[in-house]
């Protein structure tokens, strides 16, 4: 199986899932946003790559921008298999979630 | 969109990541980054936003990102992939190249690291005071008839009249060693919980303004800096004297005991002094102690005390030159008519508190040593010279094999190499070499630093990183600035000779090396001579003088005297002890002669007096001792005229009954011409005045002792007064040193049983008086080290050179041995060469080597003359290693079958 995903690739993963524009930039940016840690963005990229590999995501390039000195961006995108893989992951901790006695945790 | 086009990433940076980057993912990087760049620029600002940039360039790079190209064929950028390969198969081929150089450069770098940090450590003296760069030291420049010196000491008075008359006087401090004309503090002691006393002697007391902390910032652990010294019977201690008498317990608020009966304190603890202080002190006392005391210290009036190291803190936009101008004459207004009647003048002069270590004129009355600028670029220079050699090893060494790598070079040529590439691997080779020589020179620097730091005998801290240097960005721009250095220096040369071979030539065999790189090797071989005999002729000469002093004739004998300390506290019993104490004492037959005395040879002497003839208006400073009737034969002084001090002779100057009397004293030859006597016999029954301001005395010269050295042989003999009057700060024993163990063990018992409760302490009077030349001693160390790592790599280069030379003429030495040729005769006309180089390095190096010695020795009031020594050991030094490395590889090659060498090819 090819769904041994890192904490950071789920992450990154998940954030391309909503972002309307899901390249370097935006998603380290939205990465900081919502974990309030830092990373930076060559970080990203190697994630980004790492998923593309994993076939989780596909890309394609974009348009340029003067502000991006004339080269274009990279935007990815979720494959279905990307999609099936993170649902996979989601009902998998919802299991384990449930195997939890709801007693222990109200103790806690 | 104007600011966006100013504000671009740094270009390097740019390229950089262009040049590495795979052409496929290039896009997606540059552009992201760009963006992340501009986002920032507006967010961050752009310097941080530019230095972001670059950290993310290299964060880029990974094994993904690099470009493929780089690890493939069919493309410039493979071919770095041959060289390297090249580079370690060169490396391993030629292990003794390699070691020379390697080891040599690593040697070098690692000498110049060390010495960095002694340079950094000695040129950080007081800077870590907040505003170092406005508190000055004042000394003063006293002129008297034949007589100009510089104080570290001025009186108590200009202090605070300069705080009175001057707006940009901020603040002033001034601080008294204990000791000196003041109430005397010699032991402190504590009384805990329980009732357990501790006593220890205190020497390093200072007493000083209660403005202390305001001028220094000697950071305090506890206590207010404003208050700490507000009391009169308050005292800083320092951590460890805190540690000392109160173990863990809090030292706020306790009591310690002055001399056991006076109380003070505890308000403060500082932390201990830093290594690189110029003033070191263990306790601090406020001078409202002494005026508590009464006795008679009247700080404003004082003009006439120069005792007092003073500092002041001048305000932040004060003009310094100006108030240097202002200052000069302040003692000549307040105390202008006394100084006139003397003929002699005092100016104030201010001294940046950072210039204290390194950059003090010739000063009297410092009681620390202080550095010596000269001596610290002095150093650098020769780990410079070091680097130098290992330098001239690399590039002799990779010329001289350009004949063995001619065919290589070649054949690289015919297949198709371009001059640019073969420069590159060169080069290449060059950075390879010297990197690792850098890591290793680092290692090298980290395990040899604790020695160094003994060596040096300065308090630098015990790891590398106490000093601060390795945080200093300058101290690795150095080291990045070395290595490119090197590289480029040792590689360009060779790199630029190699590709320049002409194919044919080269492969045909014909080759052989040009004349003008001979030429160019001649030099740099004959520059490593002139620097090894420059080191060669220093160090001899540093071990000479050193040694020269170690065994003066002093004026009195060093040998065999053993110094006990009486205990100091003095009460009405004291004198009648220290008398049993010497009476028991002289029974022992292993002790000679006995005799106590206020200060001893070796010893900074603290008292002084002033001395004139009655005819005469003009003082005289002379030193004092306080000396019974044993103190002459004791230390085997000589005396010229007159007699020696009796028995029952005792200074009548404080014993109101003998008002009028003469006091019989001894005075040595220096005091005697002082007072304008032109033979000794000319003083002898002379009545002569001694005293300091208004009080004085009448005392009669009963005898006159020759100049004895009461410091090192860097200073001139010193006018002394001995007046007779038994006050022991140090017994002298004359002892017979066969019996040495006995002795002590006999000294110790008596000194248990007339001081009970005291610790017993002794030492030797010759290893205290060579004290004074550790510094010298430590000079000579760090340049017999320094000249010896010198001459080592020097002596590895030669070797290396020789073998190459030899190598190259193996068929030679063959077909020599065949016609008749002994080896002695092929070792003569082989090192022929050297002999001519070492001949002409000589003639340049031994000149200058004698200039800077002879200014060196100057320095030293007793001083050795530059002898023959000099002249003749470089010289045999180097040819004689020379000689032998041309020797061992030519018998080698000399003895083996010449058939072997003719049939090669």
């Amino acid at each position: 199986m090819n769904s041994q995903l890192g904490n950071l690739e789920e992450a990154v993963l998940l954030i391309a899932l909503y972002l309307d524009e899901v390249y370097g930039v935006s998603v380290t940016e939205e990465y900081k946003k919502q974990s309030g840690n830092d990373i930076s963005i060559p970080a990203i990229h190697t994630v980004l790559r790492r998923l593309e590999d994993k076939g989780l995501l596909k890309s394609k390039m974009g348009e340029s921008s003067p502000e991006r000195g004339g080269r274009r961006k990279r935007l990815y995108e979720a494959t279905r298999f990307g999609l099936q893989i993170i649902r996979d992951i989601k009902t998998q901790r919802i299991r384990l979630w449930s195997k939890i006695p709801q007693l222990e945790l109200d103790k806690k | 969109m104007n600011q966006q086009e100013k504000d671009t990433p740094p270009k390097w940076a740019d390229k950089f990541l262009v040049w590495y980057h795979a052409p496929e993912l290039i896009e997606e990087a540059q552009g992201d980054l760009y963006e992340a760049f501009h986002r920032r620029c507006k967010e961050v600002g752009v310097r941080r936003a530019r230095f972001l940039f670059v950290a993310d360039v290299l964060r880029s790079i990974s094994l993904r990102t690099i470009d493929r190209s780089f690890f493939s064929p069919g493309n410039p950028r493979p071919m770095l992939r041959n060289y390297t390969t090249l580079t370690c198969r060169m490396l391993l081929r030629n292990k003794v190249f390699s070691f020379i150089n390697i080891f040599g450069l690593a040697v070098g770098m690692a000498a110049v690291f060390l010495i960095m940090q002694y340079v950094y450590f000695e040129s950080s003296y007081d800077r870590f005071h907040k505003d170092s760069d406005r508190i000055f030291r004042v000394y003063m420049e006293r002129q008297a008839p034949n007589r100009h010196i510089n104080t570290a000491t001025i009186h108590p008075g200009p202090a605070p009249a300069m705080k009175a008359e001057f707006p940009e006087v901020e603040e002033y401090v001034r601080m008294l060693p204990q000791g000196i004309r003041m109430p005397r503090i010699v032991t402190m002691s504590y009384v805990d919980g329980k009732g357990n006393e501790k006593v220890f002697y205190e020497e390093n007391i200072y007493t000083v303004d209660p403005s202390f902390f305001k001028v220094f910032s000697f950071p305090l652990l506890s206590g207010n800096p404003a208050d700490v010294l507000k009391e009169a019977h308050s005292i800083v201690l320092s951590e460890s004297i805190a540690q000392k008498y109160f173990g863990s317990e809090d030292p706020m608020g306790k009591t310690l005991m002055g001399n056991g009966d006076r109380p003070f304190q505890v308000t403060g603890v500082f932390k201990n002094i830093p290594g690189n202080s110029h003033v070191h002190f263990d306790m601090l006392v406020s001078f409202l102690f002494v005026e508590q005391t009464g006795s008679g210290f009247d700080q404003a009036g004082h003009w006439k005390w120069p005792e007092f190291y003073t500092y002041v803190k001048l305000a932040p936009d004060a003009d310094v030159k100006a108030f240097k101008e202002k200052v000069a004459d302040l003692i000549i207004r307040h105390n202008g008519a006394y100084l006139k009647e003397r003929s002699s003048s005092e100016h104030l002069r201010l001294q940046a508190l950072t210039d204290i270590h390194l950059r003090s004129p010739d000063m009297i009355q410092e009681r620390e040593v202080r550095g010596s600028e000269q001596i610290v670029y002095f150093l650098l220079l020769i780990a410079g010279l070091i680097l130098l050699i290992a330098w001239i090893n690399y590039i002799n060494l990779s010329t001289s094999k350009s004949v063995e790598r001619a065919k290589e070079v070649g054949l690289r040529k015919v297949v198709g190499a371009l001059k640019r590439q073969l420069i590159l691997q060169f080069l290449l080779e060059s950075f390879a070499l010297n990197l690792m020589a850098l890591l290793i020179s680092l290692v090298l620097t980290w395990l040899a630093y604790p020695y160094f730091t003994e060596l040096t005998g300065e308090n630098m801290g015990s790891s590398l990183f106490d000093t601060g240097l390795v945080r200093e960005p300058s101290f690795w721009w150095a080291i990045v600035g070395i290595f490119l250095t090197g590289s480029f220096l040792a590689g360009l040369y060779p790199a630029f000779v190699l590709s320049a071979f002409r194919i044919v030539t080269v492969l045909k065999g014909k080759f052989s090396a040009s004349k003008s790189g001979i030429a160019l090797r001649k030099v740099l071989v004959t520059s490593q001579f002139i620097i090894s005999v420059g080191l060669i002729g220093g160090t001899i000469m540093i071990f000479k003088q050193v040694e020269f002093m170690k065994n003066y004739e002093l004026g009195f004998a060093k040998e065999q005297l053993l110094i006990v300390k009486p205990p100091k506290v003095m009460d009405s019993l004291a004198q009648v002890r220290h008398e049993s104490f010497k009476a028991e004492l002289k029974q022992s037959t292993a002790i000679r002669n006995i005799t106590a005395s206020s200060d001893i040879p070796g010893a900074l002497i603290t008292n002084r007096q002033s001395i004139r003839n009655p005819e005469d208006e003009g003082l005289q400073r002379v030193f004092q001792y306080y000396v019974d009737h044993a103190f002459a034969d004791t230390y085997g002084l000589k005396i010229l005229v007159g007699r020696n001090l009796r028995e029952d002779e005792r200074l009548l100057a404080f014993n109101p009954d003998a008002e009028g009397l003469p006091s019989p004293i001894m005075l040595n030859r220096r005091a005697v011409e002082s007072l304008g006597y032109k033979n000794p016999e000319d003083a002898i029954n002379q009545r002569i005045y001694f005293g300091l301001g208004d009080r004085e005395w009448l005392a009669e010269i009963v005898g006159v002792v020759d100049n004895f050295s009461q410091q090192s042989l860097k200073t001139e003999y010193e006018p002394m007064i001995f007046l007779p009057l038994p006050y022991a700060e140090y017994f002298t024993l004359n002892i017979d040193m066969t019996r040495l163990k006995e002795t002590v063990a006999y000294v110790k018992d008596k000194y248990e049983a007339s001081f009970p409760g005291n610790p017993f302490d002794y030492f030797f009077m010759d290893d205290y008086f060579n004290k004074q030349y550790a510094a010298d001693l430590q000079f000579q160390k760090v340049f017999a080290l320094f000249s010896t790592l010198a001459l080592v790599i020097a002596g590895l280069g030669l070797y290396g050179l020789t073998i190459f030379m030899i190598t190259q003429r193996t068929k030679e030495i063959a077909v020599r041995k065949i016609l008749g040729a002994s080896v002695p005769n092929m070792i003569g006309l082989f090192s022929k060469g050297f002999v001519r180089l070492i001949v002409i390095a000589n003639l340049i190096a031994l000149p200058a080597t004698y200039f800077l010695v002879q200014r060196w020795l100057n320095t030293f009031a007793f001083r050795i003359d530059i002898g023959w020594l000099m002249f003749a050991a470089p010289p045999l030094t180097l040819l004689m290693i020379s000689i032998f490395t041309v020797a061992v590889h030519t018998v080698k090659k000399a003895l083996s079958n010449p058939v072997n060498a003719l049939r090669v090819e």
